[in-house]
């Protein structure tokens, strides 16, 4: 028993030590395993909270029953409760890690692709082009006909818009950065133009849908939602993960990338093209979330370097931790009113930002 | 490696910047492009390794005609270095270097050990790797140049092309470059670098090229090149071109573009025969040790 116990003095010493030998190395490991963490703690403070509160071990308990565990520790939660957690908060969460995700990573890929950090994902018209898709929609009247009508018509506009942005920069085999930057602002411009002037005929009910929309939210999201989303987010994340390192390379610029051997457009297409498919479902589900995709590959460069194989993934589990956070947080603090996800995300990621940004000049890096 | 360029033009957008050059290098030579600003030596530096297509003539690195090879193939055989880099992000000095390792991974590959060996040694190589954790946005001008020529060198190519590597350097990272250089040739790499500072190329090429408006005035080693006459021809300015008698290496005076043409050859002959002067006496007092001896 002595002994058992020495040993595990032992491993525990060794630990310390491996610990103390990472963090004088470098941060990524703290920062990754306090990311998930956190994350782990957001996602159950989600479920736990609101206007009806569930027990945690209840919670668990129904969790697990659902997964198919016959396990049974602690008292039933009620019926009530257990609809709460199954059809409303379950898929609310859902949807909140998939779009943060999403977003978070497609503003880090976009941020590398053009060499710019103040780049986001709606910066190729993505974000007009689904607003577009969604004011069509509406003034149709289709968001009465069905729920997934405007989603549709959303991801419709922003594959559309990217595509036509893309084809009208593609000259003689080239595609410039900066000439696809002023052209995705244009055609954004150009759907903005047609989303107003749409909307400028519209009723004052309709013109509520929409500004709902465009604010973006994560209410009412069902586990339909959760399905749409969960196939391109993922497979397109995963895709984005693993070229992060030519990502890196294609970060460098045009001229260093091909004499390293890179095929540039190819490469450039690629990820531009799965960037905005991922923003463009993301958008479609959970409507116009800004300030997600711009910020937290931002904060988390701050914190991890600009290496992409590791900037991509810990980007999607802060995003899908800043998205959950700012959700749940608008849910419970001026109850019975719900503040918006997408005023939330507004309102303390630009202050964070800013205090990053001040702390970091203080330090001389940045 | 040797490279034959043959009658090569070459364009960008309507204007023709590079017209019929044609020259060729043996390995182990390291060669200077030298001209005005605007002659096209950046050009036929890319176009030497296809960043811009050649309108027509022919390029061959080994015999091997540079439209037959793929991307990975010639970034295998020829590195590119440029003037700047416009790092956006603070990628450490380490990360950049690897980053040499591209054309040797399959898209799917990661780093390997051996990759990181080859980056530490070429770091080790240019004294850079204790900047590895460093920064690039926070190190100055110079650390910056050499950590790019670390990254050329850990592309283990037979080539290397740099484009004025020593732009925005001081006069000692300057020769650093240079000597660097030098030394990777006599190694048996074909370096080609552009460069304004014609001492300097005089100094350390084996080989120059003089260009002016797109043609290639002169080829052949400093002293063949760098004559009064092909300066005149290249950048319309009066020189006094001699060879320092210690050092046995070119200079050049140049004279304020407004002097009289007579005062020009006043001065030149002043010169030349200042160095005669010195040689001889230099010759002379060879003598009258060797006589001492005797």
């Amino acid at each position: 028993m002595n002994l058992l116990r020495l040993l595990l003095m032992l491993l525990m010493i060794y630990i310390d030590k491996m610990c103390n030998k990472m963090i004088k190395r470098n941060q990524t490991y703290i920062v990754t395993i306090s990311l998930i963490l956190t994350l782990f703690i957001c996602a159950v403070a989600a479920l736990h909270l609101g206007t009806i509160t569930i027990p945690l071990t209840g919670g668990l308990q129904s969790i697990l029953q659902g997964l198919g565990l016959a396990v049974s520790f602690t008292e039933p939660i009620s019926t009530d409760q257990e609809s709460v957690l199954w059809f409303i908060r379950m898929p609310r969460l859902m949807v909140g890690l998939l779009v943060g995700a999403a977003l978070a990573i497609s503003g880090a890929v976009m941020q590398g692709v053009f060499s710019n950090p103040l780049a986001d994902p709606g910066i190729m018209g993505v974000s007009a082009g689904a607003s577009l898709g969604a004011v069509i929609a509406i003034a149709l009247g289709l968001t009465s006909l069905g729920a997934f009508y405007m989603p549709v018509l959303a991801f419709t506009g922003a594959l559309l818009a990217v595509t036509v942005t893309i084809v009208l920069t593609w000259d003689n085999r080239r595609l410039d950065t900066t000439t696809l930057l002023l052209a995705g602002v244009a055609i954004s411009m150009l759907l903005g133009a047609f989303s107003s002037g749409i909307l400028t005929m519209l009723n004052e009910y309709r013109l509520k849908e929409f500004l709902f929309w465009m604010v973006g939210g994560l209410d009412f999201r069902r586990w339909d939602h959760v399905a749409v989303a969960v196939g391109p987010i993922t497979i397109g994340s995963i895709i984005l993960i693993m070229l992060g390192r030519h990502l890196n390379v294609l970060a460098l610029g045009d001229t260093e990338a091909r004499a390293l051997g890179m095929p540039v457009m190819v490469y450039r297409i690629v990820f531009l093209f799965l960037a905005s498919l991922v923003t463009a479902t993301a958008v479609c589900v959970s409507g116009s979330i800004g300030f997600v995709g711009l910020v937290v590959p931002h904060i988390v460069r701050l914190l991890v370097g600009p290496d992409h194989r590791l900037l991509l993934p810990l980007s999607a589990i802060g995003g899908a931790l800043f998205l959950v956070f700012c959700d749940t947080l608008g849910r419970i603090i001026a109850q019975p009113i719900e503040i918006r996800v997408g005023i939330m995300t507004a309102l303390l990621g630009a202050p964070y930002f800013l205090y990053l940004l001040h702390r970091l000049r203080r330090q001389g890096g940045a | 490696m040797k490279l034959e360029v043959q009658n090569v033009s070459v364009s960008l957008g309507q204007r023709q910047i590079v017209k019929e050059a044609t020259f060729s290098v043996k390995a182990g030579e390291f060669v200077g492009i030298i001209g005005p600003n605007g002659s096209g030596k950046t050009t036929l530096l890319k176009s030497l390794r296809r960043l811009y297509p050649v309108e027509q003539g022919s390029i061959a690195w080994d015999s091997m005609d540079i439209n037959q090879m793929s991307e990975h193939d010639l970034a295998r055989r020829v590195a590119y270095m440029q003037q700047s880099v416009n790092i956006a992000f603070g990628y450490k000095a380490e990360d950049i270097v690897m980053m040499a390792r591209y054309p040797y991974l399959k898209w799917w590959e990661q780093e390997r050990k051996e990759d990181k060996a080859i980056v530490e040694e070429a770091m080790k190589s240019v004294g850079v790797w204790h900047l590895r954790d460093r920064s690039m946005q926070a190190l100055s001008g110079g650390e910056r140049q050499r950590v790019f020529l670390a990254k050329a060198l850990a592309q283990q190519t037979d080539a290397l092309l740099l484009d004025e590597p020593t732009a925005a350097l001081d006069l000692v990272y300057a020769d650093d470059i240079f000597y660097e250089s030098r030394r990777l040739c006599d190694k048996g790499k074909t370096i080609g670098i552009v460069v304004h500072d014609l001492e300097l190329a005089a100094k350390y090429c084996t080989t120059l090229i003089l260009m002016s408006d797109g043609h290639i005035v002169s080829t052949g080693s400093p002293k063949d090149v760098l004559t009064a006459e092909h300066l005149h021809q290249a950048f319309h300015l009066n020189a006094a071109v001699y060879e320092d008698p210690y050092f046995k290496q070119q200079r050049i005076y140049i004279f304020p573009r407004n002097m009289v043409d007579d005062l020009v050859h006043n001065c030149v002959d002043t010169v030349h025969s200042c160095v005669d002067v010195y040689n001889k006496s230099c010759s002379n007092a060879h003598y009258d040790k060797e006589e001492d001896l005797v």
